[in-house]
């Protein structure tokens, strides 16, 4: 019998015929619905995978759910990214809602701060609306026709902050708390903080109890649900890099709107190297003259005021880092036609191998005082684009002393001051000028102190750090590997550190090599999200130790230098792998990424419903058959 | 916000102060890349041994915009791919705006390639227009330029010979290309054999084309002569729509960034166990039960549309129905319809047992009705991509386990005297299944053969090509690595081949595992410069001892989309695609190395042109040539 004489399937297929081009496109009905249910795969070894989302037809299990609906209820922290620490219960059903039917939003707490907590629930409100497929600029099409229990549906929201703090330092209290309860046609959630910064967080999570729900073109919350939390790290961060490559404002908004749905909060903003100087000082305009791409590639101190404060909004804090005394060059042209002699040398000196680790290089020149008054003036200019500052970021990596060896200038001026010549010599008066740089930093701030973090270096080689810097003036950003000793000597050295550990944290590893070839950059291979999952700080430094650091150790960082990304790809190199990051940061969990992979890939989903665009790190098979994807 | 874009036109209506107060406002609020914030840059450019060199402007010395430098400085100036015949380029430019770039002439002996060739021009002149930063082909409001600016013409002439208007593997893409100038008048002649050939002058004359910065106009070389035809007749780029769904947008993307680069092939792995996106008029169920999301179908309209869209670009859309293995999710429906089941293993665990990713499945080769649904697929098909020229048959990856622990089959084995069940009897069975299948594609040709096109797997290991598969009827892809000598045995059987190498050419390796920790099976990442050196000729000749340039039809990178969806399909691709594309086109004796300039030069044009292409080096690089070396 040949297919198209087959009647019965030919009534069947005009029946599908039918539901499919009546409405046009995307809007037959799906035969699959979803049941959570407790049970292990056949063949996944990890036995810790066991309630999921299964996929089955619909006609054979009648209660089955969408996907969405089934993921937001699914397990003991249904779909939260990061997992709460506190005690977390959630509910097993939903009750739709329209955006329209937000109903009593309250803010209680002190007026200083109102205006913040109406912005952050006006972020809110714009989060959940993009959870609509086809959301555009700002608004998503909720036109229904939706039936009673979808319109007779509304949420309200309460919040209660006590104290009126907007400053987000190593002190401040991030916890929530967050209850959700339902009393037939309203669903309340109820959060409350002792700063905005927890109230925050306690908005995201709510917005991590609502997604679309695919059937009635509607939203849904959790209506059952308390979540207590706040974080293991105070520190949890990003490292965008500005100088190699440019990227735009549009792109970093993109990234603190990616961090704030994952509770990071630190952007940690390595604005300035060697290959540019994109940041207008208004005070200073020749370091973007000489120093930028283009003048389609420059901050503006409009832009950055205005990126200080949507990061605040977010509960982030923008870490501005100026990095000095290496990793300067392209920007500072101009001093010596301005009578302040060569301010850095070395600037674009070949062959760079012998002068700097990448191109282009640059140094500052440490027998010119007069690199005190340009820094000086860029600190001037700094400090009231990202103050208040919470702590800053002097940088101080990678120095090279075959540089200033080899320049007359320095060579005679550290002669004529009997300073000698050896490694060691030049570590002395690189630490004199670190000592420098942080007074004319504080000074530049007003004469308030902050915490400077400074990358691992020379300086904090073995026996150096307690030699050339204070523990309590600086704490150190490692950027060396996990199983490095410097980590172990710096904790016994009294440091307080941040991990960036450069085998699991640097989200540029594994691509092409930008130099030289056929082979890979240097730090490869690739850092999957497992990798980034399962860096734990406290467990390396225990590792190397022995001991228990976890006081010292404030948290972590994931890098994206951007020798080998623009604004174009940012998103897909940071996530959702930094949202591994946030996760180890926020929760610290004792188990392995198994036991967080399916919601890791459902927030994965979430970030490009807001508009990031996030790599894909499995078929979407996987998202759609929980616990099948193992090896 | 406001935007200055957005300004534009109300303040035209606005009375004076009001638009003062507006502008204000826009200096204000807008962000630095979307204003005319200008600074007087210190730097410029002079071509020194083929690289542009930065340097401080003295107002002495003559320097360059570095758009200028890059057209003009070195010998294939900022062409890519390279040409492979003649190329000369002159060291001057000439300055013009937009609307006095025109088809000055067509002459074509069909109305078809007459109308192709206009579309292309169409296209071209928005590739042009792409070049102004803002990529509206307007320099800013008020900007006054010279009179011999304003006056300056582009006259393009494009002569085909024949009528062909449909590719395949023995369509002529060779064209000529000349600039000459005569005072304000720049003509351009283009001569082709064909529209394809034609298409790819234009793309060769938008190269010769850039932005100049100082007078916030275009500027084309004053003259050039480029003689070019390509080495490789297929010249591909695999993108799996199964794994994950790509939106019809992003594919039209990647057409673009092919035409860019002369690529020809688009070869779409349009299905596979996991989702079956394709939506066919006689078999709805097909998708009702295979597609991920009722949002994620590819309608018949779409495909008529990228193939179109394609054609009108120089490339074929080539479709792959893979099977026998790679099917499963959207073959659900049988039993119900009392087919018996068309396919097996579908979804079965532990996966590992059955199949070589999860989800499982295969198709039920000895269930007759499962040659009725295909033979309908290929119908449409057929009908949806043809007239094709070429059809991918897939055919990777048989797990003989799932057919040998399938009751229904060890029966039927049972019933034809293969009761031992060996795996020759599969391969038979298998190879019997590929007959049947190469059979309904001819019919839903009606009835005219195409070459089919097969992936390597057992069928074409060691003795097994000859035996299984016709040298006449079928092309081999080749996905293992480079070295393998597989490659040997089939081009000294006469089996013509495409590399497809995994080693180089796919380009979705070197991420995290999706499956288990560590980074994915084919790890690590190619980068372009091994995407670059991967000389299907030179793999020949280390494996054989000879080139067997006839037998290589090209090759093609592949991009399995288990890890990757629409928000970074561009990146993945390009600009490592571009490397592919000069290897196909010119098939150069040199390495990476003497390509690099051009080549960071060519993804900022992909950029201009929309593709969110990948960053290979900081631009520092782009405006320092030849200092990022190692």
């Amino acid at each position: 019998m040949k297919w198209g004489n087959n009647s019965c399937s030919a009534v069947w297929v005009f029946l599908l015929f039918v539901s499919y081009h009546a409405t046009c496109i995307a809007s037959y009905t799906s035969p699959w619905g979803w049941e959570c249910r407790t049970e292990p795969v056949d063949g996944n070894p990890d036995p810790t995978q066991v309630d999921r989302c299964i996929k089955v037809e619909k006609s054979i299990s009648p209660s089955a759910t969408g996907l969405n609906t089934c993921i937001l209820t699914c397990g003991p922290h249904g779909a939260i990214w990061p997992r709460p620490t506190g005690p977390t219960h959630i509910g097993p059903y939903t009750a739709y809602f329209l955006p329209q039917n937000i109903g009593q939003v309250t803010t209680t707490c002190p007026g200083s701060i109102r205006h913040y907590l109406d912005m952050t629930i006006e972020v809110f409100v714009d989060n959940i609306n993009k959870y609509h497929p086809d959301y555009v600029d700002g608004s998503a099409p909720w036109d229904g026709p939706y039936g009673p229990e979808v319109t007779d549906q509304s949420l309200e929201i309460h919040i209660i902050v006590t104290e009126e703090s907007m400053t987000l330092d190593y002190n401040t209290d991030e916890s929530y708390d967050l209850n959700v309860v339902h009393d037939g046609s309203i669903t309340s959630a109820t959060i409350t903080a002792p700063t905005f910064f927890g109230a925050r967080h306690g908005l995201e999570s709510l917005s991590q109890l609502i997604d679309y729900d695919e059937e009635k073109d509607s939203l849904q919350v959790v209506h059952s649900a308390q979540i207590s939390d706040s974080p293991v790290f105070p520190h949890r961060g990003i490292i965008v890099d500005t100088a190699r490559n440019f990227m735009d404002v549009k792109s970093i908004e993109r990234t603190i709107d990616a961090m704030a749905a994952s509770k990071l909060n630190i952007f940690h903003w390595h604005i300035t190297d060697s290959h540019t100087f994109p940041l207008n000082l208004e005070n200073l305009p020749d370091m973007v003259e000489w120093g930028t791409y283009s003048s389609r590639h420059i901050y503006q101190p409009a832009d950055i005021l205005h990126l200080k404060e949507y990061a605040l909004v977010r509960g982030i804090y923008i870490l501005p880092e100026f990095d000095a005394p290496a990793h300067v060059g392209n920007g500072f042209q101009w001093t010596e036609e301005a009578g302040l002699g060569k301010v850095v040398v070395c600037l674009n000196k070949e062959p760079w191998m012998q002068f700097c680790v990448e191109p282009p290089c640059g140094q500052f020149n440490l027998a010119n005082s007069n690199i005190y008054t340009v820094l000086s003036s860029i600190y001037d200019g700094m400090v009231p684009l990202f103050q208040p500052l919470s702590s800053f970021h002097y940088g101080g990596d990678e120095v090279n002393l075959n540089c200033w060896n080899t320049t007359q200038e320095i060579i005679d001026w550290m002669t004529a001051n009997d300073y000698g010549l050896s490694s060691d010599s030049y570590y002395e008066q690189w630490s004199i000028f670190q000592e420098n740089a942080r007074l004319e930093l504080t000074e530049a701030n007003g004469d308030v102190e902050v915490p400077g973090i400074i990358w691992t270096s020379s300086l904090t080689e073995s026996g150096h750090a307690d030699q050339y810097l204070d523990p309590e003036k600086y704490i150190i950003q490692i950027w060396t590997t996990g199983d490095d000793p410097i980590i172990g000597e710096l904790l016994e050295d009294g440091f307080n550190v941040i991990f960036s550990n450069f085998d699991a944290w640097y989200l540029d590893c594994g691509y092409g090599a930008w130099v030289g070839g056929p082979g890979n950059n240097w730090c490869s291979p690739y850092k999957g999200w497992q990798t980034v999952y399962e860096n734990n700080p406290i467990q390396l430094a225990s590792d190397i130790t022995g001991a228990d650091y976890s006081s010292q150790i404030l948290g972590g960082e994931a890098a994206l230098w951007s020798e080998q990304v623009d604004s174009l790809n940012a998103d897909a190199k940071l996530w959702p792998r930094a949202s591994a990051l946030a996760e180890r940061l926020w929760t610290n969990p004792s188990e392995s990424w198994r036991m967080a992979e399916t919601r890791m890939i459902h927030q994965r989903q979430r970030l490009v419903a807001r508009g990031i665009a996030a790599e894909r790190l499995q078929p979407e098979w996987c998202h759609q058959n929980e616990g099948l994807c193992y090896a | 916000g406001w935007y200055p874009v957005t300004m534009t036109g109300a303040m035209k209506a606005l009375p004076g102060a009001l638009t003062f107060v507006l502008l204000l406002m826009v200096v204000n609020h807008a962000h630095a890349q979307h204003t005319g914030f200008s600074l007087p840059s210190p730097w410029g450019w002079s071509c020194v041994e083929g690289k542009c060199v930065r340097e401080e402007q003295d107002g002495i010395k003559n320097l360059m915009g570095l758009n200028k430098c890059k057209l003009t400085c070195g010998e294939y100036g900022p062409l890519w791919p390279k040409p492979t015949v003649l190329t000369t380029i002159s060291k001057e430019t000439l300055v013009f705006l937009l609307p006095q770039l025109v088809l000055h002439k067509l002459t074509t002996p069909a109305d078809e390639s007459d109308d192709l060739t206009r579309k292309a021009f169409d296209i071209f002149l928005n590739n042009v227009a792409a070049k102004f930063p803002g990529g509206e082909g307007k320099p800013d409001q008020g900007r006054a330029h010279a009179p011999e600016v304003l006056n300056q013409r582009v006259e393009v002439e494009v002569t085909v010979s024949s009528a062909a208007a449909r590719l395949t593997l023995e369509t002529s893409e060779k064209y000529t290309l000349g600039i000459t100038t005569t005072e304000s008048v720049t003509h351009v002649t283009i001569l082709a054999v064909n529209f394809f050939g034609a298409r790819h002058a234009l793309e060769t004359l938008s190269q010769l084309i850039e932005y100049e910065e100082y007078e916030d106009a275009l500027q084309i070389v004053n003259t050039a002569a480029v003689v070019d035809s390509p080495a490789f007749a297929y010249r591909g780029i695999l993108l799996d729509t199964s794994r994950n769904f790509f939106s019809v947008k992003s594919i039209e993307r990647t057409l673009d960034a092919m035409a860019a680069n002369k690529l020809n092939t688009f070869h779409w792995h349009i299905t596979d166990s996991h989702s079956f996106p394709l939506y066919l008029e006689s078999l709805p169920q097909m998708v009702y039960y295979g597609a991920y999301t009722p949002r994620q179908i590819y309608y018949p309209k779409d495909i008529r549309n990228l193939v179109e869209y394609g054609r009108v670009r120089g490339i074929r859309v080539l479709p792959e129905f893979d099977a026998p293995a790679h099917v499963g999710n959207g073959w659900q429906w049988g039993e119900k319809e009392g087919m018996g089941k068309l396919a097996v293993c579908v979804n079965q665990e532990p996966w590992q047992s059955f199949c070589v990713e999860p989800p499982c499945g295969q198709l039920n080769i000895v269930n007759d009705r499962v040659y009725d649904v295909l033979g309908q697929i290929y119908k449409e098909m057929a009908d949806l991509f043809g007239p094709l020229d070429m059809f991918h048959y897939g055919g990777d990856e048989v797990n003989l386990n799932c057919w040998n622990t399938t009751e229904e089959i060890v029966t039927y084995m049972d019933k034809v005297g293969k009761g031992q069940r060996t795996e020759e009897d599969f391969y038979d069975l298998w190879s019997q299944f590929q007959s049947r299948a190469y059979g309904l594609m001819t019919i839903a040709n009606k009835g005219k053969h195409i070459p089919g096109i097969l992936w390597t797997s057992h069928l074409t290991e060691k003795g097994h090509t000859a035996k299984y598969l016709d040298k006449n009827q079928y092309i081999i892809q080749i996905w293992s690595t480079g070295t393998d000598p597989l490659i040997k045995e089939l081009l000294e059987g006469g089996f013509s081949v495409i590399f497809s190498n995994y080693d180089a050419w796919y380009l979705d390796c070197g991420y995290g595992a999706w499956v288990g920790e560590g980074n994915n099976w084919c790890s690590p990442y190619k980068g372009w410069q091994t995407v670059y050196d991967n000389s299907p000729t030179a793999m020949a000749k280390n494996l054989t001892g000879k080139a067997h340039e006839t037998s290589i039809l090209g090759g093609e990178a592949a991009l399995w989309s288990e890890q990757v969806d629409e928000t970074s399909l561009d990146s993945k691709l390009w600009p490592r695609g571009q490397a592919l594309a000069e290897r196909l086109w010119t098939n150069p004796e040199h390495n990476w190395e003497s390509a690099e300039l051009r080549m960071v030069h060519q993804r900022q044009r992909l950029v201009q042109r929309g593709i969110e292409a990948d960053r290979l080096q900081p631009q520092w690089c782009h405006q320092n040539e030849g200092l990022c070396y190692l």
